[in-house]
C-alpha cells in the first residue's frame, strides 16, 4: 500500500491510465459482488386490521433504520437478502398508526404480514409531526443511503418542514438552527446567498462546504471558485444534509464537508397536486412560491418558480429575484430511474455597501454608497440514472452543467488617493450632481460540466455483510472574469467602458481552463455485529490554468499572466462506529481534507505581486469523536468532539527584494465540542397526549483555535478568526392540533476577523479590520393549519438588537454590514 | 452516565479556555508600548503639528500681506515661510493617522507633480471645489510653489499676474484658497491630537493590525517607500524604466528647483528621529522603536538592529548629501548618482519591513510597493 502510495503521489500519472485502472478495479469487483448467491426471497405484506385491505405506499424500515421499501398497490415488498435471526421491523404508513413488530427469520421464511391500525379521523398537524419524526429518528442514524455511505461521520439531517422559521427568507439562523456550530450571515438580502461556515472555517458564500443540490455541485466552480451564489428556495426543500469534515472522500474535499439541498420529490398517487404560499414581511418583502407536483404512472414531475422582492433595511439597497426549477422523473421499471433536473435564477440587487464601525454605531441604516449593484444568472442542468444492478447494487450516475454569470458594478473606492480606502472615501459628485468616479466593473462567467458515477454494493465477509462504495468524478470548467472601469451613472449597466477611461486602474482578463477527476471507495467492514470500521481513499488529478492579462499602472501596459497548476492528490481517512443497540452510537473518524487554490490565489493582478513557484493547496486533518442516539423516547442527542488542522493557509507576505510574495504561510488548529440535545417534552410528561407537542432544542459548540506557525508577524498563538468560543441556539417547539409555535434564542460570543485578532474598535473610523462584538437574537414563530390551507407568521429579532454578523472585506461591502433589526412575516399557503 | 461525561469534558474545556483568557497576551513581549505612544505623541507628534501649525500662520498672513499688496518684497516673505513650512511638512508626512488619515491630509497636502492646466483653468474660472479629489493634483504646497515660484521667470513677472493680469483677482483669491486650505487642513489635525485623539492613540496599546504602534510604523515605512524614495528619487529617474524615460518634471518644488535636496534629507532625517524617538528640535531621545528593539535585544549580523538600521539611515543620508540641490538639472547630467540614493534609502526600508517588524511582531498592512 505504501508503495502504491508513494508511486501515486510522485508520480504524476496520465489521466487515461488512472481511469483505465479504475475501470478494470470495477470489473473485478464487479465479479466478485455479482456472483454471490443471494439467499431468501421474500414478502412483506401490509394489510389494514379493519378492512382487510391491502395497504399500498407504507414504508418498512428495518429498526437499523434501513429501509426495506415501500408497498405497491397490492400492499406488497419483494426483497432479498436479508439475514436470518431476530429482526425489529417498523412499519410506516400516514392514515394508520406506527408498527414496531419483532419477527424471526428463518431460511424457510417466505412471507412476513403486517396489520396496521388506521388512525381514527385526519391527522392533525401536530400528529402528523410527530408521526415524520418518528420516521426522522430512524433514519437518521442509518449507515448507508442511496449510493452514500454514512457511517462513522458526523451527519445531519433537517427536515425542512419542521422548521419553524421564515423559510420564504431562507433564513439560515432558523432554517439551520440545529446543526450545530455553523456561523452565518446574517444578510437581510431575501436568502438570496447562503453564507454559512463553521469551525473557523470563513462562511463567505458558503465556500468552504462542498455545496450541492440533489447530489450534484451548484457552486460556480468547484475548486477554482467554490463560491454559491444560488441558494435553492427553502419552501422547496424536503432536507438539507450537513456532513462534516469526514465528507471529503466521497464528496468535495473541502474542509467544513458537504451540504446537500434535497428538493422535495414528485407526490405519489396524485396526478397534479399545487402549493401556492405567498408571503409579506417586513422592508418591503414580497414573495411568491408556487410548486407543481405529481405521478402519472411511470413519470413523475416536481417544479416551482419563486418570485423574491424586498427593499431590504437599509437605505441604498432592494432586490428582484426569479428562480424556477423543474425536476422530471420516469421510472422504467423497479430497478431503473431516470430524472432530469433544470434550474434557474436570475436577480438584481441594488448594493448598500459596508459602514465603519463609527458609522454603524451612529446609524446602521445609513449608506454610503447610491449606485452599486449586483445581478446573478444561474442555469444549471443535471441528469441522473439510478439502477438496482442487483437487490445488492445500486448505481448512480449524475452528469450536470452550469452556465452561469455574476456581474458586480459599484464605486468602490477613489483611485485619486494614493490609499483607496472604502469608508473615507465619498462617491463625489460635482456641482451639478453628477457623478465624478467611473465604478468599478466585475464580470465572471461560469461554464462547466461534470459526471460522477457510484457504485454501491453489499456483499458478505465472513457471512457478515460488508458494503463497498467507488465511484468516479470528472469535471472540467472553463471560467472567465474581467475587472475594468464601469459606467458614471448610476443605474445597472454592466457593460465596460474600457475605450471611455482606459487609465482605470484595476484592469484585468482572466479565463480558467479548469480539468479535475477523481475517484474514490469507502468500504464498512462489519467487525462484529456492533462495530464497524469504514476506511476509504480518494485520488484527485487537478489541473488548474490561470491564462490572462492585467494592466500594470507603472508601465500603462497589459502584462500576461500565465499559470498551470497540475498535481495528484491522495486522500486518506478513516471512520469507526460502534453501535450496540439501535439507539446508542459511538461513532469517530478522521480524514484528509485539502482546499484547491483557487484562481484568485494563483491570478496576479499588479506587478508588485508575485504568487511563489511552489504554492501547495491547503492542506489538513479533521476528526471527530462523538457519540449519538436517545434515550427511550425522551431525548435524542449528538455529542462530539472534534479537531480540525488547517495547514499551509495561504496568504500574502512581503519577502526582501522580491516584493510581496503569495504563498502558503501558516498551520491553524482548531478544536472544539459540539452537541445537539432535543428533549420530547410530551414524551416525558404528556405521553398520552397525541396532540400536543413540546420539545425543546439545545445546539451548543465551544471552540477554540490558535495558529499554530504562521510567516506572518505578529500571528503566530493568535486565535483564527471566524470562531467564537460560545455559538449557542435553544429553542422549543409547542403544538396542539394545528396550531404550532416556536421560540429561538441564539447567542454568539465575540469573533476575531483577521489574522492578528484586531480588538473590537468602537472609535474605527478607517479599516476593515475589527473583531465582531458577540450578540444574540431572539425569533418567534407561528403556525396553523386549516384544511388545505396553511398560515405561517412570525416576528425576527424580537428583541430589537443592533448587530451585525459580517465585516465584508470585498463585495458587497467592503465593511461592516448590517443586520436586520426586528421584522415581521407572514405566510398563506393553500393546497390543491 | 454519557452526560455526565460530556459534562466532565465540557468543564475541562471552559477550565483551559479560562486559563487562556487570563493570560494577558495584548502584546508578545513586556515592553511598554503606552509609553513609546506617549513618546511620539507628546514629545514628537503633536510638536511637529504645532509647528507646522504656526509656520503655515506665517504663510497665511504673509500671503494675506501679499494679496493686499502684492510686490516683490512681500513675495520674497511669502515664499521664505511658504520654504519653512515645506520643511517642516516632510516630518508631519509620516503621521497619516487618525484625522490625518480620515482628512486625506497627505495626498490633498503634497500631491506632486502639479497639473497646471487644472489650476489654471480653475483660475481662470473662478468655480472650484478644492476638496474634491479631481483638484487633489492642483493645490497643497505644489500649488503654493507655482503660485509663488512658477508665474513667471522674474518675480516682476510672478507679481505681474496679481497686478495686471486680467485674472489678477481670480489669482489672488485661488492663493488665498490654497493657502486657507492648507492651514483649515492641519488645524482640524492639530486639534483633533489636542482633543481626544492623543488618548485615543496611546490607550491602543495593543498588538494587532490596528492597535496604534502596528499602524504607526507601517505609515513610517509607508512614508519613506511611497513618498521618500519614490516620490522624490523613484519617479523623477524612472528606476524601473527599461529604458529609463527620466521625468524632471516630476521633482518636488519643481519651480522651486533648488530645494530638492533639502527636502529628500529632511524627509530621510525625520523618519530616522521617529524610529529613535528623539524630541522634536532637541538632542533628548525617548522610548523608541530604538529602545523597544533594544530591549528585546534584537540582533543582525553580530549587530543590535537598531544600530544597523541607524547605519542605514545614516548612509542614505551621506549619499543624499552628494545630490545636487537643484534635482531637475541634476538628474539630467547624473542619473546613477541618484539611483544609489535610492538603493541605500531601499535598504533601510528592507530591514525595517523584514527584521525589524517581524522582531515587533507587526504585520505589514499595505501591500502596494510600487510606483517607482
Amino acid at each position: 500500500m505504501n508503495k502504491l502510495f508513494k508511486f501515486i503521489v510522485t508520480r504524476s500519472i496520465p489521466v487515461k491510465n488512472i481511469l483505465g485502472v479504475f475501470y478494470l478495479w470495477l470489473y473485478l469487483v464487479g465479479n466478485v459482488v455479482f456472483a454471490q448467491t443471494e439467499l431468501n426471497d421474500i414478502v412483506l405484506k401490509v394489510k389494514s386490521t379493519e378492512s382487510g385491505e391491502a395497504v399500498s405506499s407504507a414504508q418498512i424500515f428495518l429498526s437499523s433504520g434501513e429501509e426495506l421499501g415501500t408497498t405497491d398497490k397490492n400492499g406488497e415488498i419483494f426483497i432479498n437478502g436479508l439475514s436470518e435471526g431476530k429482526k425489529y421491523f417498523v412499519v410506516f404508513s400516514f392514515d394508520y398508526n406506527i408498527l414496531e413488530i419483532e419477527s424471526i427469520i428463518s431460511e424457510s421464511t417466505k412471507e412476513i404480514s403486517f396489520q396496521l391500525t388506521p388512525l381514527a379521523e385526519v391527522l392533525t398537524e401536530v400528529e402528523l409531526d410527530n408521526h415524520k419524526k418518528e420516521i426522522f429518528n430512524l433514519k437518521r442514524l442509518r449507515p448507508v443511503e442511496g449510493t452514500a455511505i454514512y457511517a462513522g461521520k458526523k451527519t445531519e439531517v433537517i427536515l425542512v418542514d419542521q422548521i419553524a422559521g421564515n423559510l420564504a427568507t431562507n433564513n439560515a439562523r432558523q432554517v439551520m438552527a440545529q446543526v450545530v456550530g455553523l456561523n452565518i450571515f446574517d444578510a437581510g438580502d431575501g436568502g438570496l446567498q447562503l453564507s454559512v461556515g463553521g469551525r473557523g472555517l470563513d462562511p463567505n458564500r458558503t465556500a468552504n462546504f462542498n455545496t450541492r443540490q440533489n447530489g450534484y455541485d451548484i457552486s460556480a466552480d468547484v475548486l477554482g471558485y467554490p463560491e454559491s451564489y444560488y441558494t435553492p428556495a427553502n419552501e422547496g426543500l424536503e432536507e438539507i444534509q450537513v456532513i462534516r469534515g469526514a465528507a471529503s472522500l466521497q464528496y468535495g474535499t473541502q474542509f467544513g464537508g458537504l451540504i446537500n439541498f434535497k428538493l422535495k420529490r414528485p407526490v405519489k398517487h396524485k396526478e397534479i397536486e399545487l402549493v401556492s404560499r405567498n408571503t409579506v414581511g417586513s422592508f418591503g418583502l414580497y414573495t411568491n412560491f408556487t410548486s407543481l407536483s405529481g405521478t402519472i404512472g411511470k413519470f413523475s414531475y416536481y417544479t416551482y418558480y419563486n418570485y423574491k422582492r424586498g427593499d431590504g433595511y437599509r437605505a441604498n439597497s432592494n432586490f428582484d429575484s426569479h428562480n424556477v426549477f423543474a425536476h422530471l422523473g420516469y421510472q422504467f421499471n423497479k430497478k431503473t430511474k431516470i430524472s432530469f433536473e433544470s434550474t434557474y435564477l436570475e436577480y438584481l440587487a441594488k448594493q448598500s455597501g459596508g459602514l465603519s464601525d463609527v458609522q454603524f454605531l451612529e446609524d446602521p441604516r445609513q449608506s454610503n454608497r447610491t449606485r452599486n449593484w449586483f445581478a446573478v444568472n444561474w442555469n444549471l442542468l443535471a441528469l441522473k440514472l439510478e439502477h438496482k444492478l442487483t437487490s445488492k447494487t445500486d448505481f448512480s450516475l449524475n452528469v450536470f452543467g452550469l452556465n452561469a454569470s455574476r456581474k458586480a458594478v459599484g464605486f468602490v473606492a477613489n483611485y485619486n488617493f494614493s490609499q483607496p480606502n472604502p469608508f473615507l472615501d465619498v462617491d463625489e459628485q460635482d456641482n451639478e450632481g453628477n457623478f465624478l468616479h467611473e465604478r468599478d466593473l466585475l464580470v465572471g462567467q461560469f461554464r462547466n460540466w461534470g459526471a460522477e458515477a457510484r457504485l454501491l454494493s453489499h456483499y458478505d465477509i465472513n457471512d457478515r455483510e460488508s458494503v463497498f462504495l467507488i465511484g468516479t468524478k470528472i469535471y472540467s470548467a472553463n471560467n472567465t472574469s474581467q475587472q475594468g472601469p464601469g459606467s458614471k451613472g448610476t443605474d445597472a449597466d454592466f457593460s465596460f467602458y474600457s475605450d471611455h477611461y482606459p487609465d482605470y486602474p484595476n484592469q484585468s482578463n482572466f479565463t480558467y481552463p479548469n480539468f479535475n477527476t477523481a475517484f474514490f471507495g469507502e468500504n464498512i467492514f462489519n467487525i462484529s455485529n456492533s462495530f464497524s470500521v469504514t476506511p476509504g481513499f480518494r485520488f484527485e488529478y487537478i489541473k488548474t490554468i490561470s491564462e490572462g492579462e492585467y494592466l500594470d499602472n507603472n508601465q500603462g501596459v497589459f502584462v500576461p499572466d500565465n499559470r498551470t497548476f497540475n498535481r495528484n492528490i491522495f486522500l486518506l481517512g478513516v471512520g469507526a462506529s460502534f453501535k450496540p443497540d439501535n439507539y446508542f452510537e459511538l461513532y469517530g473518524n478522521v480524514s484528509q481534507n485539502y482546499r484547491s487554490v483557487t484562481f484568485s490565489d494563483i491570478r496576479v493582478t499588479s506587478p508588485s505581486f508575485s504568487v511563489a513557484e511552489d504554492i501547495k493547496d491547503e492542506k489538513g486533518y479533521t476528526s471527530d469523536v462523538g457519540v449519538r442516539g436517545r434515550i427511550g423516547k425522551l431525548v435524542s442527542y449528538d455529542a462530539s468532539v472534534f479537531g480540525l488542522l488547517y495547514q499551509g493557509k495561504i496568504g500574502t507576505n512581503f519577502v526582501d527584494r522580491k516584493g510581496w510574495v503569495r504563498d502558503n504561510i501558516g498551520d491553524a488548529f482548531i478544536y472544539g465540542i459540539e452537541s445537539l440535545f432535543d428533549f420530547n417534552l410530551r414524551n416525558i410528561f404528556w405521553e398520552d397526549y397525541n396532540y400536543f407537542k413540546s420539545n425543546v432544542f439545545v445546539n451548543s459548540a465551544f471552540t477554540n483555535s490558535s495558529y499554530i506557525k504562521s510567516e506572518f508577524n505578529g500571528v503566530e498563538g493568535k486565535k483564527v478568526e471566524f470562531v467564537p468560543l460560545v455559538n449557542l441556539k435553544t429553542g422549543a417547539n409547542i403544538g396542539y392540533k394545528n396550531v404550532m409555535a416556536g421560540i429561538q434564542y441564539t447567542y454568539l460570543s465575540q469573533q476575531f476577523t483577521d489574522v492578528t485578532n484586531a480588538p473590537y474598535d468602537p472609535n474605527n473610523a478607517t479599516t476593515v479590520e475589527g473583531a465582531i462584538p458577540a450578540y444574540d437574537i431572539l425569533d418567534l414563530s407561528f403556525s396553523y393549519v386549516y384544511r388545505k390551507i396553511r398560515l405561517e407568521t412570525g416576528v425576527t429579532n424580537v428583541l430589537n438588537n443592533s448587530y451585525f454578523t459580517r465585516r465584508a472585506t470585498g463585495y458587497p461591502g467592503p465593511g461592516i454590514i448590517t443586520s436586520d433589526p426586528r421584522g415581521y412575516y407572514f405566510t398563506f399557503e393553500f393546497k390543491i | 452516565m454519557k452526560n455526565s461525561i460530556y459534562l466532565l469534558v465540557l468543564a475541562c474545556f471552559f477550565a483551559s479556555c479560562k486559563t487562556d483568557a487570563s493570560v494577558e497576551d495584548c502584546t508578545n513581549d513586556s515592553f511598554n508600548r503606552g509609553a513609546l505612544l506617549t513618546n511620539w505623541a507628546d514629545n514628537i507628534i503633536i510638536p511637529s503639528y504645532d509647528l507646522y501649525v504656526s509656520e503655515l500662520s506665517v504663510v497665511e498672513s504673509a500671503s494675506e500681506d501679499f494679496i493686499g499688496n502684492p510686490d516683490t518684497v512681500n513675495l520674497e516673505v511669502l515664499r521664505t515661510a511658504w520654504m519653512e513650512a515645506y520643511n517642516t511638512w516632510q516630518n508631519v508626512s509620516i503621521y497619516e493617522i487618525g484625522q490625518a488619515e480620515i482628512s486625506r491630509f497627505r495626498d490633498y497636502t503634497n500631491t506632486y507633480p502639479l497639473e497646471v492646466s487644472v489650476v489654471e483653468a480653475n483660475i481662470s474660472s473662478g468655480n472650484y471645489n478644492l476638496e474634491l479629489s479631481t483638484n487633489i493634483e492642483a493645490q497643497g504646497l505644489p500649488a503654493l510653489d507655482y503660485l509663488v515660484n512658477g508665474l513667471g521667470v522674474t518675480d516682476a513677472e510672478i507679481v505681474a499676474k496679481y497686478v495686471s493680469d486680467g485674472n489678477a483677482t481670480n489669482y489672488k483669491k485661488y492663493l488665498f484658497d490654497v493657502v486657507a486650505r492648507l492651514k483649515s487642513m492641519a488645524t482640524s489635525v492639530q486639534e483633533d491630537w489636542k482633543g481626544s485623539y492623543r488618548g485615543i492613540f496611546i490607550s491602543n496599546d495593543c498588538s494587532s493590525s490596528t492597535a496604534s504602534l502596528d499602524k504607526l510604523t507601517n505609515d513610517m515605512i509607508f512614508n519613506l517607500e511611497k513618498v521618500t524614495r519614490a516620490g522624490k528619487i523613484g519617479i523623477p529617474i524612472d528606476f524601473f524604466g527599461q529604458p529609463p524615460v527620466i521625468a524632471p518634471e516630476k521633482v518636488e518644488a519643481l519651480y522651486k528647483q533648488n530645494v530638492s535636496k533639502e527636502l529628500l534629507i529632511a524627509s530621510i532625517e525625520s523618519s530616522q528621529d521617529l524610529f529613535n524617538g528623539k524630541h522634536l528640535n532637541s538632542e533628548t531621545e525617548g522610548e523608541s522603536l530604538k529602545s523597544y528593539l533594544n530591549e528585546l535585544q534584537i540582533e543582525a549580523g553580530g549587530k543590535l538592529l537598531s544600530i544597523v538600521i541607524n547605519d542605514r539611515y545614516d548612509a542614505a543620508i551621506a549619499q543624499a548629501e552628494t545630490l545636487d540641490d537643484d534635482f531637475y538639472m541634476g538628474i539630467q547630467s547624473d542619473r546613477a548618482k541618484y539611483k544609489i540614493t535610492r538603493d541605500r534609502i531601499h535598504s533601510i526600508i528592507e530591514v525595517l519591513k523584514t527584521n525589524m517588524i517581524s522582531a515587533l511582531g507587526i504585520k505589514a498592512d499595505y501591500n502596494d510597493s510600487d510606483g517607482d
